[in-house]
């Protein structure tokens, strides 16, 4: 049973990130560094993209606190007086030519689609079953940009009055792209690597459910 | 992403737990090293049943307590100790920098608690932990646990207050 929280169990639960200050010498990497084995330090592994998702997770969930945040704070229907850029999201190229004055995602998404969309030149036979995974893979991408897309379109629409809260929006995706983007390159390099094609389908899946996440609380905050 | 990358995303947050535990730099960051060196040999360990923080939180407590247990060979707990309350009108955290004395008060105050009473104290209210994990974990029945971290919190209150 939770012992009831008492004052200073309240201070401590209210300031908790201060309690986290202190920082280890500089230097102490190094030691560790110098303990692991050359093979590991560079390695790509299944837990590398568990890692990457942690963090994509946990930005959703920054972008969810920060929307209730914004719009308890803003959310009375009119424009707040935050001054803010206005934010541009970017559709995939095809929809670009019918929307492209409007909505756009951060750049960064648009240079991983665009990495993703250039096709890779195969000189040899033995490459074909790369070039068919790669065919794979930007169906899959299709697929999965055109869903985050409407998502997009639905935020958009839902946060037209709230600056704020679009503001915030834009920031994390940049930041969740800027992850991506790590990854793509990862891709390209590696494009054998099923863990790597597997960690790609994950990372679309997550950043539509992130979407549907940030819609519903913005449904359920209108 | 590198180990780098992960020992800079999660190197803070360890070393303060670490701190907590031991109450000494120099072998909160002996342990720290010795928690990542192992955490990243034994990575193909790491089953995904669980957060890689919290997996790597594990290893840091474990390793802690351990080191705790080597040098004392027996954790110090509190003795019985009155009830003790914090007075209604204190200033607790009204302006940034109070609350920024008041973290370093009860930092203080936290070093000064015996090793077993502050470890109590830091897994329950700082690193989440119920009194039957922190029980497992330090080999201490439950119910020492709770009563550690009642007299843990009071002393502390005293301490801050004094």
């Amino acid at each position: 049973m939770k012992i009831q929280e008492d004052k200073l169990e309240q201070f401590i639960h209210d300031h908790r990130q201060g309690f986290d200050s202190e920082e280890p010498s500089p230097g102490l990497w190094n030691k560790i560094e110098k303990q692991l084995p050359a093979a590991k330090k560079e390695r790509t592994s299944r837990f590398m993209y568990f890692i990457r998702f942690a963090a994509i997770f946990a930005l959703g969930a920054i972008t969810s606190a920060a929307i209730v945040y914004f719009i308890n704070r803003h959310g009375s229907g009119r424009p707040d007086e935050l001054s803010i850029q206005k934010m541009e999201i970017k559709k995939p190229p095809q929809q670009l030519k019918q929307d492209s004055a409007t909505k756009k995602l951060p750049q960064n998404t648009v240079k991983a689609e665009k990495q993703l969309c250039i096709k890779q030149s195969y000189s040899h036979k033995h490459d074909q079953d790369q070039m068919e995974k790669h065919e794979s893979l930007q169906e899959i991408q299709a697929y999965y940009m055109s869903r985050i897309n409407d998502r997009l379109d639905k935020i958009m629409q839902l946060t037209s009055t709230l600056p704020g809260v679009k503001q915030q929006i834009y920031d994390e995706l940049s930041q969740i792209d800027s992850i991506c983007n790590n990854m793509q390159g990862d891709l390209k390099d590696n494009m054998n690597n099923q863990e790597v094609i597997d960690a790609m389908v994950m990372n679309y899946k997550t950043r539509v459910d992130i979407l549907d996440e940030t819609i519903a609380e913005l449904q359920e905050k209108k | 992403m590198s180990f780098y990358d992960v020992y800079r995303l999660y190197s803070r947050a360890m070393y303060n737990i670490c701190l907590r535990l031991l109450g000494d730099r120099n072998d909160a960051e002996d342990i720290l090293q010795e928690a990542f060196a192992d955490a990243f040999l034994k990575i193909d360990d790491f089953r995904f049943e669980s957060t890689f923080g919290a997996w790597l939180k594990q290893i840091v407590v474990y390793k802690c307590i351990s080191s705790l247990r080597k040098r004392k060979i027996e954790l110090e707990f509190i003795e019985n100790m009155e009830d003790y309350d914090m007075p209604e009108d204190d200033n607790t955290g009204k302006t940034e920098q109070e609350a920024a004395l008041m973290i370093e008060k009860v930092k203080k105050a936290m070093l000064q608690l015996p090793s077993g009473s502050r470890s109590v104290f830091s897994l329950y209210l700082f690193e989440g932990y119920d009194h039957g994990e922190i029980a497992e974990i330090m080999q201490i029945t439950e119910s020492t646990s709770k009563s550690q971290y009642m007299r843990a919190r009071q002393k502390i209150k005293e301490i801050i207050s004094s």
